[in-house]
């Protein structure tokens, strides 16, 4: 009997000694969770009724989606909110946090059956839903990343046939690559136009791409990308880290990989948002990289410094912990915030928590968040949101699978050296996950 | 060749749909992986919680299944990882099958599971996507995140290495 032979057959005896595989055991949506398990309100007249103005997608300057000015013209809207703290919310918030985030709305579909979905900007002191963003009628926004001044936010759009309002799930996709686009976001209150949302002029077309972590600089004005190209039969091209002019979407910076040799960044039509970050000088970017079958590492690479090698010129500095979920370097580089992830696995030991780690010994540090809940739970800590090069915002999700009258909670705070700050917001319809919300 | 009914509205159901559809031959694979079939399971069914939550970032929902694959290699990568540092190597195999898996698989088997984690991670993972478990080169060089060039290599060395290793424990 050939090698062959023996391992297809060792292949049938492994499938025959199966048990039957338990059933899928999916964490109930924290919000989706609540909206269930809460009485619906009667809501009151609509003083709005027009937040949802379109984008016209004519030219380069896409279109402002959603003008606070615009409702001033719609038949029947009550007095015109602007976009200001003292308009928009009396609650307070702790020194330094945001006040404005932007979040993508849960997946949908359309009447035609295609994927679609939208984003919302939001005030972090009341969850109120200030206006809604919709990208182009061929695309769905992906993904957003948010500057320090808390008046911009950059969002990553794919475009493609069988997408947005406009596909047809029936349409003949195979032959068609997708494109990644991007928008700045900019709030102007006070001004005209409150709200401004702009397609950045980049000329590269980030066809056959996966994203793998988008950053705004503290300063608001240098996007950066880290991303992988795939080639035709998705063989996996060089990883590549890009620094763009968020003005005049000009290329600053390429770094690449010699060899394509890392695994960190999913596959072609996947995006993660969830390996790259400024810290606060500005001219630091740290990201996390693997090669393949090694533990991926953060390393920094200053974007003021020479070279155009993505390994050669960049620095190894912080090796992650096996239970390190979703590591993210402190604006001042010297800690790496991680946290946890326990999902599906019964009544494990340990509870969700958001640890420090110091970056120059590699040991922990701290616990800056431990979830107080008992055991039995799934549950995912991050810090994904940090206010660029400024503050890190903590999520807890917490859910009981399979305990349909403990609804799923959803804990926001802001990360402190000595402390964890909750926040009022709620993820409104918004699944969290790295990318999905910014502030 | 079976085609898999259209999932429901909403990623929830879309999600099991595709696990009720592959979850079976996600967890040989893993099974072939790691050697036991809880720890597999956990593979699996974090690779779909991890698909739930990016549901809205995948452009083509086309592309889940290939995630799918890679996420339950990524995972198997990480359990092996995290056993390797755990346990010196020496003491690995007897514990990599369970009890149950012994008793129901025969000495001829058993042997082969035993090379199959013999050999590097790379030769490992084509030689079980490719042969045990038949999948075509640019599918497994997805699950791989290699190109075609260097699954047709691994697997090539890999089924040589198993052989050698074959022989020698006769």
């Amino acid at each position: 009997m050939s090698v062959e032979e023996r391992l297809r057959a060792t292949t049938e005896a492994v499938t025959a000694a199966m048990r039957p595989v338990r059933p899928l055991d999916l964490p109930p949506e924290p919000s989706a969770a609540r909206s269930a398990a809460r009485p619906r309100r009667v809501r009151p007249a609509r003083r709005w009724p027009g937040w949802l103005v379109p984008v016209a997608a004519a030219a380069a300057v896409i279109a402002v989606a959603a003008t606070l000015v615009a409702v001033r013209h719609l038949s029947g809207a009550g007095p015109v909110p602007r976009v200001t703290p003292a308009a928009t919310s009396t609650a307070a918030l702790p020194d330094g946090v945001p006040r404005y985030y932007v979040a993508l709305s849960r997946p949908g579909t359309s009447k035609g059956g295609t994927p679609v979905r939208n984003a919302f900007l939001a005030d972090a002191g009341t969850g109120q839903r200030l206006a809604t963003l919709n990208p182009p009628s061929d695309a769905l926004f992906t993904g957003v990343a948010a500057s320090a001044d808390d008046k911009t936010f950059v969002l990553d759009a794919v475009a493609g046939p069988g997408l947005g309002t406009s596909g047809s799930s029936h349409a003949d996709t195979s032959s068609v690559p997708q494109s990644h686009i991007f928008f700045v976001l900019r709030l102007t209150p006070g001004a005209a136009h409150q709200v401004r949302l702009t397609r950045v002029p980049i000329a590269a077309s980030f066809t056959h791409t996966s994203i793998g972590g988008l950053a705004v600089s503290p300063d608001g004005r240098t996007l950066a990308i880290i991303f992988q190209v795939y080639l035709g039969d998705a063989t996996p091209g060089p990883e590549t880290l890009r620094t763009y002019s968020l003005a005049t979407g000009r290329e600053l910076r390429s770094w690449t990989e010699p060899v394509p040799s890392s695994q960190s960044s999913g596959i072609p039509g996947l995006d993660s948002f969830d390996r790259l970050s400024w810290l606060g000088d500005g001219r630091t970017l740290a990201f996390a990289y693997s090669a393949l079958a090694a533990h991926p590492v953060l390393r920094t690479v200053r974007t003021d410094g020479p070279g155009t090698d993505l390994i050669a010129d960049s620095r190894p500095v912080f090796p992650v912990p096996a239970d390190c979920y979703l590591p993210l370097m402190t604006a001042d580089g010297q800690a790496v915030i991680c946290g946890t992830e326990t999902v599906n696995h019964g009544c494990v030991k340990g509870q969700p928590e958001l640890t420090a780690y110091a970056v120059a010994t590699g040991k922990l540090e701290r616990v800056l968040y431990r979830y107080p809940g008992g055991a039995c739970i799934s549950s995912f800590a991050q810090a994904e949101w940090a206010r660029s090069g400024t503050l890190a915002i903590g999520n807890i999700q917490i859910s009981r699978p399979g305990v349909p009258s403990a609804p799923g909670t959803s804990i926001f705070g802001a990360i402190t050296p000595n402390e964890f700050t909750s926040l009022p917001v709620s993820p409104i319809e918004a699944t969290v996950i790295p990318g999905a919300m910014a502030f | 060749m079976t085609e898999t009914p259209a999932p429901p509205a909403g990623a929830e159901g879309q999600v099991t749909a595709l696990y009720q559809a592959h979850a079976t031959g996600l967890v040989r694979l893993a099974m072939l992986m790691l050697g036991d079939q809880p720890s597999a399971e956990d593979v699996v069914q974090d690779a779909f919680l991890g698909l739930y939550r990016r549901w809205g970032a995948l452009g083509d929902p086309g592309r889940a299944v290939a995630y799918a694959r890679a996420s339950v290699l990524n995972g198997c990568r990480d359990v092996l990882r995290r056993r390797s540092r755990k346990i010196p190597a020496a003491l690995l195999e007897p514990h990599a099958e369970s009890a149950e898996a012994r008793a129901l698989l025969g000495e001829e088997h058993r042997e082969v599971l035993a090379a199959l984690r013999r050999l590097p991670g790379r030769q490992r993972e084509a030689v079980i996507l490719r042969h045990c478990l038949g999948l075509p080169e640019d599918e497994v060089a997805e699950a791989m995140k290699v190109s075609r060039g260097t699954v047709k290599s691994a697997s090539h060395r890999g089924l040589a290495a198993l052989a050698r290793i074959l022989k020698e424990a006769q």
